[in-house]
């Protein structure tokens, strides 16, 4: 173990912290205040992914044994559970409660396996089935919204982007069997509609925890289509664009917000992408090789380098 | 002042540098740090993996020139980089120096083996384990230094099965056992009090990572039913030290420890359990649900200091926590390939993850 509290006071002594700030970090490096939000954080996450993976097994095993209807209310009423305890935390008006954040996660894969299964079971949109995940969708993202709550607004974006179609696995965008325009596309297009929703969003002066959560997956889903092109031979040149003009975009956004994963996302998408088009090159893989080195060395350099305009902008 | 790395004062300035992002007054941290330079996590994490792929490029352009000793020259380009990074630049811990210098020798281990003695499996392990070891004291690096026990455990490993010991298991509890006895010193580690936090960071990954090692070499190397409890009672015992350790020290690797050692004694129990795979992830994750969401609100005001609240500000995390909920959402298949129900790349229905036909 160590303790930096000797620094931390001579920061205090040298009038660069106030007093609550010093005291408050004392109390963290000498231990006297432990939090153990981060171990709870993975232990629900564990406890809500078993599950969830559980009810989906019983679900495939046991419609049989115990008939579609029953199961249906069954997962209902234990989605009703989950959402009265997490609307009560909320209403109470206590501080967000990691607990109550991940019941309602819980309660919302709930809701998802049963609308799933009982669309699977009553073909209630027949060829349209995935409009359940629309459904879905504006359900999660009207919880979110009310609960305040970032998880289950990625539930919601997952979901919406379940419905145009975009690929779960970033692999499988590459892999060059999947990596047809339509994939890129559809990714692309998601990217577009959670940026205009981002938009609309930012304009009402929403909460900015959940501004967030749709700028990351705007990012995320732009690149992916970005790269998704850059793999196939018919939109090579439009993917590089792509990328270049996402990145752009995602670095100065990270640079002016001082949010440096923005900064990675614009660099390392943009390493790859360039990697991925300098591959083809192969009558001249000496060639190739050597400008993917290059590529590469460039973007460790560019990190570097506005890892220091960051900082200085933080300033 | 050492220009070869931080000296622990520098370090803790360092250290404390990154515990403090609000602290707006850098420039007498950047003073007292040495003027060394590093990076968070993130940041550190893009720039090992660039790292990752400029060495194997470096290695790979040096292959296409059909140079005679081109592992050795790549070796040598790739130290010369990081060390110049290092003591040129003034880099600790930003990750790109730290692999560039791991692989480097690792570079070396690999084919030192191939040059005097052909291919032989352990001897190539107890090489990397050195390489690893000696990235890891150069660097101060936790990974480096955790992946040299593993892969000196490896080594063992490979070496008792190269014999033919008549009982294969033989190597596996070895190994493991070196995993376990190692965890163990690093758990004691844990409450000696250190200067530099790199020291205290390789104590940290070592407490969390040998039990798990431990058990993979046992449970799954080892795995005569017979010594299922045997087992369970390693895993247990270590896992109570680790909570232990944890509460009374208050420190989060021997928490960790606790959960994963957890984890791991669940998976092992599975075989004496006649429940279903379904009844166990149900009861098991309720049950784990319930004792943290009471954890929770039993520390939403600190008991002795302890606290479920969250202290730092630090949201760094927050990203992966969004990609993993993500992943457990329902999600139709590419493209929207059929009508006919669901059939979902690695799933059907929209059941949490869930895989299976209806």
């Amino acid at each position: 173990m160590h303790s930096l509290e000797p620094e931390v006071r001579t920061l205090h002594r040298q009038g660069v912290l106030d007093d609550a700030a010093a005291a408050h970090a004392v109390a963290l490096e000498n231990r006297t205040l432990f939090s153990v939000f981060q171990e709870l954080r993975a232990v629900l996450y564990a406890a809500v992914a078993a599950i969830s993976v559980g009810i989906g097994i019983f679900l495939k095993q046991n419609i049989d044994r115990i008939g579609p209807v029953a199961i249906i209310a069954g997962l209902a009423g234990a989605a009703a559970v989950c959402y009265v305890f997490a609307v009560r935390m909320h209403r109470r008006g206590l501080q967000p409660s990691v607990a109550a954040d991940y019941v309602l996660v819980l309660g919302a894969l709930i809701v998802s396996a049963d609308l799933g299964f009982a669309e699977a079971q009553f073909h209630w949109f027949g060829a349209d089935w995935a409009r359940h995940l629309l459904i879905l969708a504006a359900v999660h993202a009207a919880t979110a919204y009310w609960l305040e709550s970032p998880l289950v607004l990625s539930l919601s974006l997952a979901s919406f982007a379940g419905w145009i179609g975009v690929e779960r696995s970033f692999g499988n965008l590459l892999i060059l069997e999947h990596a047809a325009p339509s994939a890129g596309g559809r990714a692309l297009l998601c990217a577009a509609l959670i940026l205009a929703w981002r938009e609309i969003h930012r304009r009402l002066n929403a909460s900015r925890l959940l501004q967030e959560v749709l700028e990351h997956f705007a990012a995320n889903l732009g690149f992916w289509g970005g790269l998704a092109w850059c793999s196939s031979d018919e939109r090579r040149g439009a993917g590089l664009m792509v990328i270049v003009a996402l990145g752009f975009v995602a670095i100065r956004h990270g640079i002016r917000r001082t949010r440096e994963i923005f900064v990675i996302y614009g660099i390392v998408y943009g390493a790859v992408a360039l990697c991925i088009v300098e591959g083809t090159l192969k009558a001249a893989p000496l060639a190739a090789a050597l400008m993917q080195l290059f590529t590469v060395t460039v973007s460790a350099w560019l990190l570097w380098r506005l890892h220091g305009q960051a900082r200085r902008t933080a300033e | 002042m050492s220009s070869l790395r931080p000296s622990a004062d520098e370090e803790r300035w360092l250290a404390l540098a990154a515990r403090l992002p609000s602290v707006q007054d850098a420039r007498s941290i950047a003073e007292s740090s040495g003027h060394w330079k590093t990076v968070g996590w993130m940041k550190r994490s893009a720039l090992f993996l660039l790292g990752i792929v400029c060495a194997a490029l470096t290695y790979i352009v040096l292959e296409l020139m059909h140079l005679p000793a081109a592992p050795w020259i790549c070796a040598a380009l790739l130290f010369g980089a990081a060390e110049w990074l290092i003591v040129g630049r003034r880099l600790f811990g930003c990750g790109i120096e730290e692999l560039l210098e791991a692989a480097s020798l690792v570079i070396v281990a690999i084919f030192a083996v191939d040059f005097w003695h052909g291919r032989h499996d352990s001897m190539t392990l107890l090489l990397i384990a050195i390489a690893f070891a000696l990235a890891g004291l150069r660097l101060l690096n936790p990974l480096f230094s955790t992946v040299s026990v593993i892969s000196l455990s490896a080594a063992i490993h490979e070496f008792i099965a190269q014999q033919g010991h008549s009982n294969p298991s033989a190597a596996a509890w070895l190994s493991g056992g070196l995993c376990f006895v190692v965890g163990t010193a690093a758990l004691a580690g844990c409450m000696i009090e250190f200067r530099r936090p790199s020291y205290d960071h390789m104590v940290d990954w070592l407490v969390v990572a040998m039990p798990v090692c431990g058990y993979l070499w046992i449970g799954v190397g080892g795995s005569a039913p017979s010594s299922v409890w045997l087992t369970a009672g390693l895993l247990l015992a270590f896992g109570g030290a680790a909570l232990a350790v944890g509460v009374r020290a208050r420190l989060h690797a021997p928490l960790g420890a606790f959960m994963l050692c957890a984890g791991c004694l669940a998976y092992e129990l599975r075989r004496i359990s006649s429940l279903s795979v379904q009844e166990k992830l149900l009861l098991g994750g309720g049950a784990v649900l319930l004792i943290a969401v009471a954890l929770d609100r039993y520390l939403r005001e600190p008991r002795r200091g302890i606290t479920s609240r969250q202290l730092e500000t630090d949201d760094s995390l927050d990203p992966l926590q969004l990609a993993g909920t993500a992943a457990l959402a329902p999600h139709g298949p590419a493209g929207h390939a059929g009508p006919d129900g669901f059939k979902g790349a690695g799933g059907t229905s929209s059941g949490g993850g869930a895989s299976g036909n209806y």
